[in-house]
Parts: structure tokens; C-alpha cells; sequence
């Protein structure tokens, strides 16, 4: 039973971190209907950034330096890029996404290099023992952001006239233009927002996995998976569908081996190759089920 | 048709001057300076034969035939005039990639269903046709053929829960299909068959020509089976795009509901897109195997694949055939190939770099000339008419310029080593794809097409056009330019427009 808490202590942990790179998906595709396929990568070479400031200042300043440039990264690739493919058909969303996809992991790559680098952690030392269940102390760091994160953008979104803003340009573009709304200038926040979380998640992730410009991939991923799990025009959705994929993935890991055995089909050889299978599965089941996800609402097309 | 042909509004001199540099480079890559000056003869030559013949009227109709005897005319005298067998296997590795490009837009150009998906349909042919070789020492073609009725019953099989998701949803499903099948290939239960992580080589079966000719080398039959595949899969494809079945394609695209009221089965239409789509991903995956070395693993058929693939596509033109040729080509010999070229002869000392770094630059100008117009086009409602124009004028002068520093830093630094260029082509690759599909939606082949109503005059009005029409605010003057890069993204000649225009003739 212990193992049990554990896993799904440690998959609510990663899970966070997934809840907060969809919940950056959920606010892009909210305000302009696209998914950012470059969401990842941005995040990588923000953390890049940040890593590079950080050889020269304390882990702090970095981490906020680095959030202000991916705001302003984000804010300028909606003004310069996104715009013009704003009243285009869905597709070319996809392909700008693409292409900054493999833009920026090429800049990445060519300024960075290929090989891993080391990112620092903020707390380091032993595991944490709470109550016979030990948490490695950066997980509970990342949790912490995560939560604090998810609680702040509830709390603007909720609370502040500037959120009402957003949520009115989101939810209907014109209808708020007409009560005087900058919607431009809400989208170009809400893409700098969206892409300062991504970097929050990258700077976040890296001291687990080593820092490389491919490390943002399989997060992504998860966190498409974690998006579409909670329904995409959800945030809280955004962040329980994360939690709902690691802990998937971590009890994946561990009992697909005795449910196999008792289903009597055969024993599994190396249980931990199942994981992404299941986590990415889940998209493709979830979607072909329930198109609409846990928490969004039904897809209504207007004809 | 005609009336939409001439139409079509003239090329700018951006994308004369980018259709030349294509050549240049092709040719410079091909056969250093020397072909470089052919390649750029060639452009020419090509340009002043479209012009004069589209004076003659038989020639106009006939224009299309003639550059298709000429382009296979070259393709089969290729292999014996190229220069080793590196040379042959690329022309061939370019003629699979048509194969699964033409499949994709098969499915997303001309259906409009979105697939990130497409490399797993590759490997599934790509290993199916490995497998059966292993195990049954199948003739290749035999496996071939078996590989490829994999990948069609697997497009089946994801088409009928394709059918509920369109657009982003569509594409996030077909992702999370690509990503899957990398781990489903590695698992150590499938081990016996696929090799697992390792992948499987299968280098000591002899897959040559079944004759003993001297001149037919493995290389040359290998390019010749890929060439030949290649046809059948394009007169295939003109075929069913001009048939019922392909109208059905494009109805459904471009309006599901309109297409069902018009009593298009749209259900049946999407299936018989996937499969179709997914027949042409396995036949190419197959050769994929072939090409390389008779061997698979799971890394040759990544996403990546899969996104490289929509690129050729989307540079290329959508919805054309000529666009998927046109598109494995860029991917082959610029997207791969030239960066490799590039820093390989810098590294060697030459002295042709600065010479091609300016070319790359002017292209990169050029193509960003495009982008800003679009941005003018964008935010030019408040641009007073003539400083408007001055002003555009000096921000193209100044992107050239700052671009052309850039480049050139970026070349100072590869050349040091702290940068390396090979890695970059992503970023260029990247920047091209969002060019093309924010300022040329119709993609090369569509300017290609353009490029038929081509004289100076024409081109000059064309620039003039473009640079006062976001002063007017409206765009008075090339309303189908402005459909086509607003109202949809494939061909001009799809039925809607052609409704329309008929209408108005």
C-alpha cells in the first residue's frame, strides 16, 4: 500500500508540472482557437536563458528574468506572427505552430549545442518524510509553484478586471471590442502570460530531466494529453487532466505487470515501456470518446 | 479554368528572384559553381519558354505535357549521369518522399483533414515490408505490396475514430498515433519481429535487379523502382483528384455540412482519404527501408517524419500535385542536403560561401519583403498613401540589410565553430514554413502557376499594387489574390471559385 501512496504521491508531483504546460495551452487556445505546437520548444530556449543568467546572478533573479523575457517573447510572436494567420483556417495555426516547433528548437540547438547541461535546483538535500511517504525535495518544490501558480492565474482570472478582460476577449471577440475592450492587446497578453508559464514549467522540469533542446518533447506531450484529458477550453480542467496523466503513467509503471499476470496473458518483461503508450493512448481514446474532454463544454459548430 | 488561369495576379519580383535562387542553389549543390550558373540558366531558360509559349495557344494547353515529358526525359538519364551512388540514392530518397507527400495531401490538402500521424502509416509499411523479407525471404516488391495493404487496413482502421475530431483536435489524436508508435516498436514482446530499440538490418539480403546488366547497378535499380512508383502513384493521384471521388474530397473540405446536403457520404469520403493517404505512407515507407540500407529502428520513423512532411506540403502547394514534387525536392536537397553542403565547403576553405551567403541573404530578404507586405497589408489602414509606400520602401531596405548582417555573423560564428549551421536549417526551415503560409498560401506551386502570366510590365504593376493597396485600405485591384490568401487555403481552382467564376463569365 505504501508504494501506492508513493506512486501517486510522485505522479501528482510530475503531474503539476504537465497541469501547468497545459494550462499554457488551454490560455493560447482559449484566446486565439490554435494549438501551440512551439510551446515546448519556447519554454526550452527560455530555460536555456535562464540558465545562462544564472551563471552570473542567483537563482532567483534568473528564474524572474527569464519569466519577463517569455512574456515578451510570447507578446511578440502574437503581434508579429500570430496575427496574420488569426482569420485563416485552422490549419495554418497548426503549421505556425509546427514551425515554430522546429524553429526554436533549432536555435536552441545551434546557440546551446546538442549535449546536456546542468540546471540548478533551488533546494537540494535528502527526501522530505511526511508520514512514512518521502517526497524528493525538489518535487515538492514543484508541486509548491505549481499550485501557487494555478492559484494566482485562478485568482487574476476570477478577481481582477484585467482577467474579466481576458475571459470577455476569449470568450467572445467582438461582443468585447464592442464594450471597449482592447482585444488586441489582451491577446498579445494573454500569449505573453501563456509563454511565461511554458518557461515556468521548462525551469521547473529541467533539474529532473537534463537540460537539452529536446527536453520540452515528451512534457509537451503530456501536457497536449493532460489539455485535451481536462477539456481544452478549461483551466482547472487543464491542470486535474495533468494530474490524472502522471499519476496514470506512475501506476502504469508499476501494475501493469500484475494486471497482466492476472489476467493470465502473459507476463511483461520490462513494465516502464508501457507508460508513454498508456499516457499517449489516453489522448486518442479520451478524443475519439469524449471530444470535449472531462470539463470543457460540447463543441457546437454554427453552420 | 481559363478564367481563373488568367486571373491569376502576376508574380512580384521576390518570387522570380526566389525561383532563381532555388535554382542556383539546387545547382550549386548538384555540381559546385559550374552548376550553379546552369541551374540559374536553367530557371531562366524555363521562364522564357513558358512566356513565349503561352503567346501560341496550342502551346498553352499543351505547356503542362511538355514540361512533364522534359522533367521524366531527365529523370531517367539522372542516375547515369550523376556522380556516384550518394547521388542516385538521393534522387531516389526525393522520389519515396513525393510518394508520402502526394499521400498526405491526398489527405490534408485535398480533404483538409490534418495528420501529424503520417510516420507512423510510414513505419508500419516500412517495417511490415522488413518484416516480411526477414521472415519469408519475399521478393522485395512482393513485400512492398504487403506492406502497403498494411498501411491502407491501418488507415482504415484510424480513420473511423478520425471521423468524429477535425481541425487541431485531429491533429493533437494523429500526434499522439506518431508518438505511440516509436515505444509500440521497441517493445521487448514484439522484440522477435521488430528487433526492438536496435531496429532490424537486414543488409545480408541481396534486394538488387533480378537481371545481371552491368549498367544496372543496386543504386540505379533501387532509383528506378522508387521512379517508377512514383508515377504510377501521380497518374493515380491525377486520376482520383479528377474524379468523383477527389470532387467528393474537396467538397468535404470545404464545407462538411454543404457536402453531406449534397448528398456526399462524408463519413465514407474521410475513410477513403485515410486509406488512401495511408496506401501512398506505406509504399514510401517501404522504400525507406530499401533506401536505407535495407534497414529499419524506430528512429527512422519519428515525428519528425511527420513534420517534415507537412512542410514539404505546405512549401510545395497544397492540394497540387506538382506542390508535393516540388516540396520533396525542397526537403531533399535544401532542407537536408545544402545546409550539410554549406558548412562542409566552408570548412574546406572555399571562398564560394561569402559569394552564397549573399545569395541566402537577398532570398531571405526577399522572402521577408513578402512578410512585411503582409504585416503592411495587416496593420496599413492607417498608412498614408505615399510616405506609406516610402516607408515600406526603407523597412524592406533596413530588414535586407539587417537580415544580411545577421547572416553573415551567424556565418563569421559557424565558421569559428561556436555556432553550428547545420543546426540552424530548423530555424530557416521554420521561418520559411510561416512565411509561406502567412504571405503565399497557395505555396510554390501556386506561384509556379503565377509565374505563366509573367511579363515586365505586369510585374511592375504587380509591385506597385502591392505597395499602395494598404494605403487604400481596400484591395481594389487583385480581388483573387485576396481570396486566395483569405478565403482558403488550397488551389484557386477548387469547386467553390469555379462556381463563382462561372457565374460571372
Amino acid at each position: 500500500m505504501d508504494t501506492f501512496i508513493e506512486q501517486v504521491v510522485s505522479g501528482v508531483m510530475t503531474g503539476s508540472v504537465y497541469g501547468i504546460v497545459a494550462l499554457a495551452l488551454v490560455m493560447i487556445f482559449q484566446s486565439t482557437r490554435m494549438f501551440n505546437f512551439g510551446q515546448g520548444e519556447i519554454a526550452t530556449f527560455t530555460t536555456f536563458i535562464a540558465w545562462s543568467l544564472m551563471l552570473h546572478m542567483p537563482y532567483a533573479l534568473g528564474f524572474v528574468l527569464a519569466v519577463v523575457i517569455a512574456f515578451g517573447i510570447g507578446a511578440v510572436l502574437e503581434r508579429g506572427v500570430i496575427r496574420l494567420v488569426e482569420d485563416k483556417p485552422a490549419m495554418s495555426g497548426v503549421m505556425v505552430g509546427l514551425g515554430l516547433f522546429i524553429a526554436f528548437n533549432s536555435i536552441s540547438a545551434s546557440i546551446y549545442g546538442p549535449e546536456p547541461h546542468h540546471f540548478e535546483q533551488p533546494f537540494t538535500g535528502g527526501p522530505i518524510d511526511i508520514g512514512g511517504v518521502t517526497i524528493g525535495r525538489h518535487s515538492a518544490y514543484l508541486f509548491g509553484v505549481a499550485m501557487l501558480l494555478s492559484a494566482l492565474f485562478y485568482a487574476f482570472f476570477r478577481y481582477t478586471s484585467v482577467g474579466l478582460a481576458l475571459r470577455a476577449t476569449a470568450a467572445d471577440r467582438t461582443g468585447a471590442e464592442l464594450m471597449g475592450v482592447p482585444t488586441g492587446y489582451m491577446l498579445m497578453l494573454g500569449w505573453g502570460l501563456a509563454t511565461a508559464v511554458g518557461a515556468v514549467a521548462g525551469m521547473l522540469v529541467a533539474p529532473m530531466i537534463v537540460l537539452t533542446p529536446n527536453m520540452m518533447f515528451f512534457v509537451l506531450l503530456f501536457g497536449f494529453a493532460a489539455a485535451v484529458l481536462g477539456g481544452l477550453d478549461s483551466a482547472p480542467g487543464a491542470v486535474v487532466g495533468g494530474v490524472i496523466v502522471g499519476v496514470t503513467q506512475n501506476l502504469v509503471g508499476v501494475y501493469v505487470d500484475d494486471l497482466v499476470s492476472a489476467l493470465h496473458v502473459g507476463s511483461i518483461r520490462d513494465p516502464n515501456q508501457y507508460r508513454d503508450i498508456v499516457a499517449m493512448g489516453l489522448i486518442i481514446v479520451v478524443l475519439a470518446l469524449r471530444p470535449r474532454g472531462l470539463f470543457g463544454r460540447a463543441i457546437v459548430e454554427r453552420v | 479554368m481559363s478564367a481563373t488561369r488568367a486571373a491569376l495576379p502576376a508574380p512580384t519580383p521576390a518570387e522570380v528572384g526566389a525561383l532563381a535562387f532555388a535554382g542556383y542553389l539546387l545547382g550549386f549543390i548538384a555540381g559546385g559553381n559550374q552548376g550553379a550558373l546552369i541551374g540559374v540558366a536553367a530557371v531562366a531558360a524555363g521562364m522564357l519558354v513558358t512566356r513565349f509559349a503561352r503567346r501560341v495557344s496550342w502551346a498553352q494547353e499543351r505547356t503542362g505535357v511538355a514540361w512533364a515529358a522534359v522533367i521524366l526525359a531527365l529523370a531517367v538519364i539522372a542516375p547515369f549521369v550523376a556522380e556516384g551512388d550518394f547521388r542516385i540514392t538521393q534522387m531516389a530518397t526525393a522520389a519515396y518522399i513525393a510518394i508520402g507527400v502526394l499521400g498526405l495531401n491526398l489527405l490534408t490538402g485535398y480533404t483538409g483533414q490534418v495528420s501529424i500521424g503520417h510516420s507512423a502509416f510510414l513505419g508500419l509499411g516500412g517495417y511490415t515490408t522488413a518484416i516480411v523479407v526477414n521472415e519469408w525471404d519475399a521478393h522485395f516488391l512482393v513485400a512492398l505490396a504487403i506492406g502497403t495493404l498494411a498501411a491502407t487496413l491501418a488507415g482504415v482502421i484510424i480513420g473511423v475514430p478520425a471521423l468524429r475530431l477535425s481541425g487541431p483536435y485531429l491533429a493533437i489524436a494523429t500526434l499522439g498515433l506518431a508518438v505511440v508508435f516509436g515505444p509500440i516498436v521497441k517493445l521487448h514482446e514484439l522484440e522477435d519481429f521488430t528487433g526492438g530499440r536496435a531496429g532490424l538490418n537486414l543488409f545480408a539480403h541481396d534486394l538488387g535487379p533480378p537481371v545481371d546488366w552491368a549498367w544496372l547497378t543496386d543504386a540505379r535499380w533501387y532509383y528506378f523502382i522508387a521512379l517508377a512508383l512514383l508515377i504510377v502513384a501521380i497518374v493515380l493521384a491525377r486520376h482520383l483528384t479528377e474524379s468523383a471521388v477527389g470532387r467528393s474530397f474537396r467538397a468535404v473540405r470545404d464545407g462538411e455540412v454543404a457536402a453531406a446536403a449534397a448528398g456526399i457520404n462524408v463519413a465514407a469520403t474521410k475513410i477513403t482519404a485515410f486509406a488512401i493517404s495511408s496506401a501512398y505512407a506505406g509504399c514510401a515507407g517501404g522504400l525507406l527501408f530499401l533506401l536505407s540500407n535495407r534497414f529499419v529502428s524506430p528512429e527512422s520513423y519519428t515525428v519528425l517524419i511527420s513534420i517534415e512532411y507537412l512542410i514539404a506540403m505546405i512549401i510545395g502547394g497544397m492540394a497540387t500535385i506538382e506542390g508535393s514534387l516540388i516540396g520533396s525536392f525542397f526537403l531533399v536537397y535544401l532542407y537536408r542536403e545544402s545546409f550539410d553542403d554549406l558548412s562542409r565547403r566552408m570548412q574546406q576553405g572555399d571562398d564560394m560561401p561569402l559569394f552564397l551567403a549573399g545569395v541566402v541573404i537577398a532570398a531571405v530578404a526577399l522572402f521577408g519583403s513578402t512578410l512585411v507586405t503582409a504585416w503592411v497589408r495587416r496593420y496599413g489602414a492607417r498608412v498614408h498613401p505615399r510616405y506609406g509606400a516610402l516607408a515600406l520602401n526603407a523597412a524592406l531596405m533596413l530588414c535586407c540589410l539587417g537580415l544580411g548582417v545577421a547572416f553573415t555573423a551567424v556565418v563569421r560564428k559557424a565558421t569559428e565553430g561556436f555556432l553550428d549551421l547545420v543546426t540552424l536549417r530548423g530555424a530557416l526551415t521554420g521561418m520559411f514554413l510561416i512565411i509561406t503560409v502567412v504571405a503565399l498560401p497557395e505555396g510554390v506551386a501556386g506561384m509556379l502557376r503565377r509565374l505563366r502570366s509573367l511579363t515586365w510590365g505586369e510585374m511592375g504593376s504587380a509591385v506597385r499594387d502591392r505597395l499602395t493597396t494598404p494605403a487604400t485600405g481596400g484591395d481594389p485591384v487583385t480581388p483573387v489574390d485576396e481570396e486566395m490568401t483569405r478565403a482558403d487555403f488550397g488551389p484557386v481552382e477548387h469547386m467553390a471559385s469555379a462556381g463563382r467564376h462561372g457565374k460571372g463569365g
